[in-house]
């Protein structure tokens, strides 16, 4: 075989070497794509014995796979949900199904960015495991397929003890799973998709987490309890975390922004602008640690303010940095983009610190 | 016959794409500044587009219309880098800024756009236009971005890719594909593997010039280190800071002279990820074969010559040897 082979889409073998189907001993990694995601689509692959890649053990590439790195965003949420309002076995239960969903999402996702070529421009975008020839794509699909149907698996006990879940959560799967994919590519796509994200990691997951919690406030401080402070605590806190989700993924598309633009996908960032999509996101910062201090409020009056405090000069930090960057291919995005997620981590750390005390 | 082309492509060549009535001849010190510009310019553009509109038995004006655009549009170009990195240098003479004044630097490079706008309209090939407008915004573009990473010191060699697609390879490609588009001839697959060895060409020449700024390969003895004092880092500079500590980091951007990078980095050092470096680039320039070995079917059987002409350009433009 050829080290290369360029196919367009009229190509019958085309989708066979995008899929990684056209052969058992070989793989097709693409190393340069033109008009991607287009009729006019074409792509060169560098063909290779599947002998020649190295490959680190399956279990780091199905870890990458998982995107185990963005595990936060997905379980962070609950967990702070569960320390606030009390562990149950549901609630465990649940975790374990949301790891599996979190990989499943991330899967797929993989597998749809690469069809559709974003990750094949975007050396930063997805796993990475297709592109590098670690997997196929139609086993990265398989993958999918397996999580998702653990973790279906895994949270129907939970649905079944909480009907309420299953509302929330078949919401969420439209939305999440499917929806963010292909919502990225329509003309609302950038407000759709950022507020089923918003929505998805953030109060609907909260409030799911509620459900199978013990439903009792642990937070032994100056409040008084109940369903409606309950209510509250968990919008505060879903908001919280879908603010940080949202940041995080909107510097990812911020720093593609090129790519983007020319795939013609509806981020936020294209459908604004640089300038104006860095200061929303900036703005976005300064969301997060109001939600912060009135949560920490909500919770310890102004002994919350003052434990906010630090993390608020962090947060407020950061709003300015991201204000302040002067390109979208700056290196300081991508310090960001790290920063942002090290906060989703840090701010479930906090509260779950503070509710273990 | 091979290595005579080669050659022809690195020697200097005062080719002088337009004659003096090209201009109004009321323009004080136009005539001069554009001399001293065009002067000692390699040309390699223009003696591209030379090349594949011979296989394509282009006419004269025609041939003489494209090889214009495409040094109008690069030389237009240079005026206006010069004066954003304020480079006191252009060919060993004296930048056009300096010499004659800022104002007159930027006029000159719009007024050179301006006439590529008005010979090719005149000219009368539209996709031909089209095709030049996006091209000109391509370079303007990879420009602005290239701009906003002055003094980012932790810029990736894949973002840097991306700009100098823009930047350098727009030029390339449209080296490639302008004739076809002249004569006629715009087939899709035709174009895309144009449009793909025109970036990878680009792609190589901006490599190999990043390097020269190293002092690698550097056979004409030209000014090294401009880019990094500028405050930029080119690809190899990226290539080579990988994995370094911030500490070390900012050692490599106070380097003022090659002797002091050897001794920062070590010689042996250097010289392995020089190598390194090279293996990257080798693949790129089999990719490029990979692309001219496709141009073969897609090509007219009078056109079938340009192939092994095409294929020497990754030695010329990379290796910088005939």
């Amino acid at each position: 075989m050829s080290e290369f082979i360029t196919l367009d889409r009229n190509d019958p073998r085309f989708e066979s070497y995008l899929l990684g189907s056209f052969s058992s001993d070989h793989c097709a990694l693409p190393v340069r794509s033109l008009h991607i995601n287009s009729r006019a689509e074409q792509i060169t692959f560098q063909v290779l014995p599947v002998a020649a890649i190295e490959r680190p053990p399956m279990i780091l590439i199905l870890a990458q796979v998982m995107r185990l790195d963005l595990l936060s965003l997905s379980l962070t949420p609950a967990l702070a949900a569960w320390a606030l309002f009390g562990f149950t076995s549901d609630a465990v239960m649940g975790a374990v199904a949301l790891l599996f969903l979190h990989a499943a999402f991330f899967a797929r996702n993989d597998f749809v960015d690469h069809l559709r070529g974003v990750d094949r421009l975007n050396e930063k975008g997805g796993s990475r495991v297709i592109q590098r020839g670690w997997l196929k794509a139609t086993a990265v699909r398989k993958i999918f397929g397996l999580f998702f149907l653990t973790g279906a698996a895994l949270a129907l006990p939970v649905v079944i003890h909480h009907p309420m879940i299953a509302g929330l959560g078949i919401f969420g799967a439209i939305f999440g799973a499917f929806g963010y994919s292909h919502l990225r590519w329509s003309q609302s796509g950038w407000l759709v998709g950022g507020l089923s994200l918003f929505l998805c990691v953030g109060p609907l997951l909260c409030l799911g987490a509620y459900e199978v919690s013990a439903k009792t406030l642990v937070v032994n401080a100056h409040v008084l309890s109940g369903t409606s402070v309950n209510q509250t605590l968990v919008w505060l806190l879903g908001s919280l975390f879908g603010l940080v989700a949202v940041v995080y993924v909107e510097t990812r598309h911020l720093i593609s922004i090129v790519i983007d633009d020319e795939a013609e996908l509806q981020t936020l960032p294209v459908r604004f602008g640089f300038d104006r999509a860095k200061k929303t996101l900036a703005l976005f910062y300064f969301g997060v640690a109001i939600v912060l201090a009135a949560l920490l409020f909500s919770l310890f009056h102004y002994l919350g303010l003052l434990i906010a405090l630090p993390m608020v000069l962090i947060i407020s930090r950061l709003g300015l940095a991201m204000y302040r960057v002067s390109s979208p291919l700056s290196s300081s995005l991508v310090t960001l983009l790290s920063r942002s997620n090290y906060l989703h981590v840090a701010l479930g750390a906090l509260v779950i610190a503070l509710c273990l005390l | 016959m091979t290595d005579s082309f080669a050659k022809s492509y690195l020697l200097a060549m005062n080719l002088k794409v337009y004659a003096p009535d090209d201009f109004p001849s009321y323009l004080p010190k136009l005539n001069a500044l554009y001399d001293d510009l065009f002067s000692h310019g390699k040309g390699f553009r223009a003696k591209l587009i030379q090349r594949i509109s011979a296989h394509l038995e282009l006419k004269a004006d025609a041939v003489h219309l494209l090889a214009q655009t495409i040094e109008f549009i690069h030389n237009a170009s240079l005026l206006h880098d010069d004066l954003i990195d304020r480079s006191p240098l252009r060919r060993e003479k004296t930048a056009a800024w300096l010499k004659y004044t800022p104002e007159y630097a930027v006029l000159a490079g719009d007024y050179l756009l301006a006439r590529v706008m008005l010979n090719l309209s005149r000219y009368g090939n539209l996709a031909l236009i089209q095709y030049t407008a996006e091209m000109i915004s391509n370079l303007l573009e990879g420009e602005w971005i290239q701009d906003s990473l002055i003094e980012d010191w932790d810029v990736s060699l894949t973002q840097l890719d991306r700009v100098h697609d823009l930047k350098t390879a727009s030029l390339f490609k449209w080296c490639m594909r302008a004739p076809f588009i002249a004569a006629k001839n715009e087939g899709v697959e035709l174009h895309n593997t144009l449009d793909e060895m025109g970036s990878l060409l680009g792609l190589l020449f901006q490599r190999s010039d990043d390097l020269l700024d190293f002092d690698v390969r550097n056979y004409e003895g030209k000014a090294v280190m401009g880019d990094l004092t500028s405050g930029y880092m080119n690809s190899f500079a990226t290539f080579l800071t990988r994995g370094m500590n911030e500490q070390r980091r900012t050692k490599f951007r106070e380097c003022k002279t090659i002797g002091e990078i050897h001794q920062l980095i070590g010689e042996a050092e250097f010289f392995k990820f020089l190598e390194e470096f090279d293996e990257h680039n080798k693949k790129v320039i089999r990719l490029y074969d990979h692309h001219a070995e496709n141009l073969l079917r897609l090509l007219p059987s009078t056109a079938q010559g340009l192939v092994a002409e095409l294929k020497i350009l990754p030695g010329v433009l990379y290796w910088r040897k005939a």
